[in-house]
């Protein structure tokens, strides 16, 4: 990684723990065409790896990794990484812990 | 005791472990005869499979084809190391399991009158018989599987879960143990049947097409619980694949037929190993050339190769291949104008559970199909022929898990055992300080693997990897501690046990390749270059004896054809 930084703002949250949710911030290095799951994976390997987010195929294919970037619904497997983004779950009443939101 | 423990228990008469298309099948058909049926789904989502095509020879097969062929081109691109009666049995029954997918609502392209199937041909079949929609068969297949178990009251899936332990009671299969990845729930699943469709163990490499759940969860399992493994020496590469972003390494690239390979020095390297097929030589010899580039310093700075795309006419590769045009066009990469950088990645486990023709293991009740059953496709699997095989094993070993379910009676569960396994799972959740992180454990196996233990093997190294792995056991696994000790959705949790997994599937390669003194299809020893049917026409099969793994070999099934 190298060459660019982007400043993430991530939502963290464990209901069983936090009386409610905040927001962290991470600088991240990352390069052009790197992607948002990129940054997810650089922050749970290098920064901090108590953050909880899904992944599973990285190839748009399984579609369990979606969230919400910046307010808007996306695949972080195909959404091009931002100088600036604010990643959050994609619906705030089923959370597992941070980005992970349950099924039922 | 266990009352007290917030244990979760599921029961049900067939236990199937795995959501890819073989645990489907198998959780399909063994509901049939009514009884239940538990489907544990350790990912979230589905794995994307094949982009390729599923052969099956049927009553649309082509002038001249036949079950047959279908099966010696089988046998021939397995150099001979496959159980012909599991060949036999995919063979002779694919046509009917095509058909059915397609009466569960999956979609093959046909003949514009829309009377037969339009058929592709795959490396070293020797006719086209294999049908396909688009780039995304495997897809198609899941999508209407997964529909099928969806309709079925009696078949409760459960995702999320990852299976750690598989129960015996006197030698007969009695349950599973289980976390609920999301919540961190412990589970009980009493069972009298057991399939294990797990998948491979790509995740022991360091590069791999397969997803990260991958981590041979399945053969470990079975390996502790007696059953053997065979042919864990083999395991297929796939030359082209992406080497960056670093979140899509692994992932197939292109195919060969549209590319050319050059190392750093702008070389067309090909030339030098395969003069003649060039690009379009075996899969296991153009992936060592790649890595012998790599070895020897003529890679790029990402280590790959570069592949080069730009030579076709312009237009040609956005019409032929627009999926992966439009991947590389997201990551800023014109592949009409900029070359690729790519490099083999671990791509499928011939090595597996070893089964007789009901998919069985020699643990009654204990089944295994798919990619973690072994046996079927000896050294080398032909491309199209892992569909084929999932659905057949995956209904076979469904059909006779029901038939085993419904002939045993009660099997007690033995408390201590439970309550054994209870304190190993949340035990890792109390380390909180040490010294290494589970992720550097798995890049340590990861990394030792890809060098010593993947597509060029020798003895000194062979060697050297099995000790690096016992310094792992000895060393690092009592200093593995975790940042969180949250239940929910805990990574490092779930890695934690999976790097137990992975030591057990490593060891097993690294022994079995170091015993085979040959090379054979995908496995290949520097220091026996040539095939040795005479000596090496035999499985190596390994089990665990007081914790200890023991290997053995054994003769091929060759009861309908020999080589030569």
């Amino acid at each position: 990684m190298g060459e660019k930084e982007s400043i993430v703002r991530v939502f963290r949250f464990d209901p069983m723990r936090d009386e409610k949710p905040r927001y962290e911030t991470f600088r991240v290095p990352f390069r052009e065409g790197d992607r948002v799951l990129d940054l997810l994976i650089y922050i749970q390997e290098n920064l901090d790896p108590s953050l909880a987010f899904r992944q599973s195929c990285k190839e748009q294919a399984c579609l369990v990794c979606y969230l919400k970037a910046n307010g808007r619904l996306i695949l972080p497997c195909r959404e091009r990484a931002e100088d600036n983004m604010t990643l959050e779950p994609r619906d705030r009443h089923r959370i597992v812990r941070d980005l992970v939101v349950g099924f039922k | 005791m266990i009352k007290h423990m917030g244990i979760k228990t599921v029961e049900s008469d067939v236990l199937v472990v795995g959501g890819g298309g073989a645990g489907y099948m198998a959780a399909i058909e063994a509901s049939r005869s009514g009884l239940t049926t538990t489907l544990a789904i350790k990912g979230c989502g589905s794995t994307p499979m094949a982009l390729g095509a599923l052969a099956g020879v049927g009553p649309w097969h082509v002038e001249g084809d036949s079950k047959h062929l279908h099966f010696s081109d089988t046998v021939r691109g397995g150099a001979f190391l496959n159980e012909q009666r599991l060949v036999r049995a995919i063979v002779e029954e694919i046509d009917e399991k095509i058909l059915e997918l397609e009466r569960f609502g999956a979609y093959w392209e046909r003949t514009e009158d829309g009377k037969r199937y339009l058929l592709r041909i795959g490396g070293a079949h020797s006719h086209p018989r294999s049908v396909y929609l688009e780039d995304h068969p495997g897809r198609e297949m899941l999508k209407a599987m997964e529909g099928e178990v969806m309709r079925r009251d009696n078949v409760r899936t459960l995702r999320g879960t990852m299976v750690t332990k598989i129960l015996t009671s006197d030698g007969s299969i009695a349950g599973a143990t289980a976390i609920d990845m999301r919540y961190g729930d412990f589970i009980l699943f009493k069972a009298k049947s057991i399939v294990l469709a797990t998948g491979g163990a790509g995740q022991i490499y360091k590069i791999t097409t397969q997803p990260l759940g991958n981590t041979g969860d399945g053969f470990a399992m079975a390996l502790h619980a007696g059953a053997e493994l065979v042919d864990m020496e083999f395991i297929q590469f796939f030359p082209i694949g992406l080497v960056y972003p670093e979140d899509l390494r692994g992932l197939l690239a292109a195919p060969p037929y549209y590319s050319r390979l050059l190392n750093v020095e702008g070389e067309r390297f090909m030339e030098r190993y395969d003069s003649e097929r060039l690009e379009l030589s075996t899969r296991d010899l153009v992936s060592r050339a790649i890595y012998r580039e790599l070895q020897e310093g003529r890679g790029t700075g990402r280590g790959g190769v570069y592949c080069d795309m730009t030579y076709n006419e312009p237009g040609f590769i956005k019409r032929q291949l627009p999926t992966l045009y439009d991947l590389c066009a997201k990551m800023g990469v014109d592949l009409e104008r900029d070359m690729l950088e790519v490099a083999p990645t671990c791509h499928y486990f011939m090595a597996g559970i070893r089964v007789d023709e009901r998919w069985e293991s020699s643990i009654p009740g204990l089944f295994a199909a798919g990619e973690v059953a072994g046996g079927v496709h000896g050294a080398n699997r032909l491309s199209q022929n892992s569909l084929a095989d999932l659905l057949v094993s995956g209904s076979r070993a469904g059909a006779y898990a029901s038939e085993h379910a419904r002939e045993t009676g009660e099997v007690p569960l033995l408390e201590e055992e439970i309550v054994e396994e209870y304190d190993r799972v949340y035990g890792l959740l109390r380390r909180r300080v040490g010294g290494i992180r589970p992720s550097e454990v798995k890049g340590k196996i990861r990394d030792l693997m890809w060098d010593e233990g993947g597509l060029i093997r020798r003895r000194r190294g062979l060697r050297q990897a099995l000790e690096e792995l016992n310094n792992i056991r000895l060393n690092d696994l009592s200093r593995i501690f975790l940042s969180s000790d949250s239940m929910r959705f805990n990574r490092e949790w779930v890695e934690a046990l999976e790097v137990h997994s992975m030591l057990d599937v490593a060891e097993a390669v690294l022994r079995s390749a170091l015993l085979r003194g040959e090379s054979r299809g995908a496995h290949y020893r520097e220091d026996f270059p040539e095939r040795d049917d005479e000596k090496w026409l035999r499985h190596v099969v390994v089990r665990l004896e007081e914790g200890e793994m023991k290997l053995s070999t054994c003769p091929v099934d060759l009861s309908e054809i020999g080589p030569g």
